[in-house]
């Protein structure tokens, strides 16, 4: 096994993991992954393996997210083509799962891009080491990036939640009337 | 020494601080009760955070293993690659297999019948006619059913009390296997000291058609005996879902205004609260208090307080956020905790 086997097998999953969680899409996260890979294949050498292909990712996305919308709308259009030619039976998904998830990824939006990526790579198990080469900060703006990003995560999802329940409260009040 | 600031907590409870820095916040954070709140609320955002984070997956990370989830990529027909001529062609090997063990099934019924009928005759002997039950109901090559150790709460299924539909089929699948073994079809052997007679020809021939038929027999399992074996259950993150029903507990400074509410308390559906003993066991219900489910991981209480005025707890057990309906900053904090079913 060569070194770009073990790379793929090492970091591939949790990079898809991490890219599907920023993204909101698997597909364009797998996208973004193999290009990562591919140019971890270029790449001569490498030193700190995880951070690198993380930050190459997230990069990645970043520039995705500065090119046009035609383009975008393009792969989504592709994206939905491939989707309907393969007979793969969608995730079963509860109602509650699902709005707890558009919720949860509502919540992840409101962040700052900083915020957001140093959240979803310590969830990912980088180090604050790794992290802060990801992210180009210094190791000890870590751990407040990580405390604010917590906060306001929390925060906004305990927002956006707030109204939903006292909406369902309120149609329980009224069916029960 | 200063008191600590946020990212030195987080640093510290995410492991990251270097072993002499983190004993020092260790030490603080014995001496001060300040920072032992930070550090516990941090805490909380942590744990709250990871789960918010996690409930983005549509399968959780690390739930199913990769394998699995690869292969649910595909679907079965380009799995098997089948075609639908390769599919027809398999449906006939299939129906003229069927047709074959039914055949040779209504053989090994005509052996036996015949085998009956030899043991039958007048001159059967004595031994053959007294032979125990025992050795015919359960003989020794019968196989017992089969117990993996893999597998132990097949065992223990047997004698465990069946409380869920999990649990029966498990106890189904234990307690057929030995009757589907007993209930197999067995050739009786024929006695060893048969007279010469008329009749030994045909005795004879059913014992060596017996025999033949026997073995295959033996090989064949009975329905349900080979096919049933039980899968380790997998648990995923759906589970979580199923409701807020359970035990709770309000940790934190007790203010006047909380003096009434419980100190544990349990929501029962339909719309059940009641007292929870502090031996964790389930006591009465709590007179005019109500709960409500609210979210995934939400559920609203209402407690009725001494003065009669009625107060409303909202709480999270994702985000361990709690709020009451008419107090700004809650000193008490709703928790899950453990109780007797």
């Amino acid at each position: 096994m060569n070194d770009v086997d073990r790379l793929f097998r090492e970091y591939h999953q949790p990079l898809v993991r991490y890219l599907t969680r920023r993204l909101g899409d698997r597909d364009w996260a797998e996208e973004v992954a193999q290009e990562t890979f591919l140019r971890a294949i270029r790449q001569e050498t490498i030193v700190s393996e995880r951070s690198w292909l993380f930050a190459v990712a997230t990069n990645l996305v970043r520039d995705e997210a500065r090119k046009d919308a035609r383009r975008r709308r393009r792969l989504e259009l592709l994206r939905e083509q491939e989707r309907a030619e393969q007979s793969v039976d969608p995730e079963p998904l509860t109602l509650e799962r699902a709005e707890e998830a558009a919720l949860a990824r509502r919540a992840l939006e409101a962040l700052g891009e900083r915020d957001r990526e140093a959240l979803l790579m310590r969830e990912e198990g980088l180090d604050y080491t790794e992290i802060a080469a990801a992210l180009e900060l210094s190791v000890g703006s870590v751990g407040t990036t990580l405390a604010r990003a917590r906060k306001r995560l929390v925060e906004a999802y305990e927002s956006l939640q707030q109204p939903r329940s006292d909406a369902r409260h309120g149609a329980g009040a009224h069916a029960a009337s | 020494m200063q008191h600590l600031d946020e990212g030195t907590i987080h640093a510290w409870l995410d492991g990251a601080l270097p072993p002499d820095e983190a004993a020092g916040v260790e030490r603080h954070a014995a001496a001060c009760t300040r920072c032992a709140e930070q550090i516990a609320e941090a805490r909380g955002l942590i744990a709250a955070a990871s789960g918010i984070v996690s409930s983005l997956d549509v399968v959780r990370g690390g739930v199913l293993p990769a394998a699995r989830d690869r292969a649910r990529q595909r679907s079965l027909w380009r799995a098997l690659r089948l075609t639908p001529v390769r599919a027809a062609l398999a449906a006939t090997v299939l129906v003229a297999a069927g047709s074959l063990l039914a055949v040779r099934h209504t053989q090994i019924d005509i052996s036996q019948q015949l085998v009956q009928n030899a043991h039958n005759l007048p001159r059967r002997p004595a031994a053959a006619a007294t032979r125990p039950p025992s050795a015919v109901s359960v003989p020794a090559a019968a196989p017992a059913a089969p117990v993996s150790k893999r597998h132990p709460t097949v065992v223990a299924a047997n004698t465990a009390p069946v409380r869920d539909s999990a649990r029966t089929a498990r106890a189904v699948v234990a307690e057929t296997a030995p009757v589907a073994a007993a209930a197999a079809p067995k050739a009786e052997p024929a006695p060893a000291n048969a007279a010469p007679s008329v009749a030994v020809d045909s005795v004879d021939a059913a014992r060596r058609a017996a025999a033949h038929a026997a073995t295959p027999a033996r090989r064949l399992p009975a329905f349900g005996q080979s096919s049933l074996k039980l899968q380790e259950v997998v648990v995923t993150g759906l589970a979580e879902a199923h409701g807020m029903e359970g035990c709770f507990e309000l940790r934190g400074e007790r203010t006047a205004r909380d003096a009434g509410l419980p100190e544990r308390f349990a929501l029962e559906r339909p719309n059940i609260v009641r007292f929870v003993n502090p031996d964790s066991g389930r006591d009465s219900i709590i007179p005019g208090a109500s709960w409500r489910q609210t979210g995934p991981t939400a559920a609203r209480v209402t407690f009725p307080l001494p003065n009669g005025a009625p107060t409303t707890v909202e709480f999270n057990t994702q985000t361990l956020s709690t709020r009451f309906a008419d107090v700004s900053k809650p000193t008490v904090r709703v928790v899950r905790a453990d109780c007797k079913p």
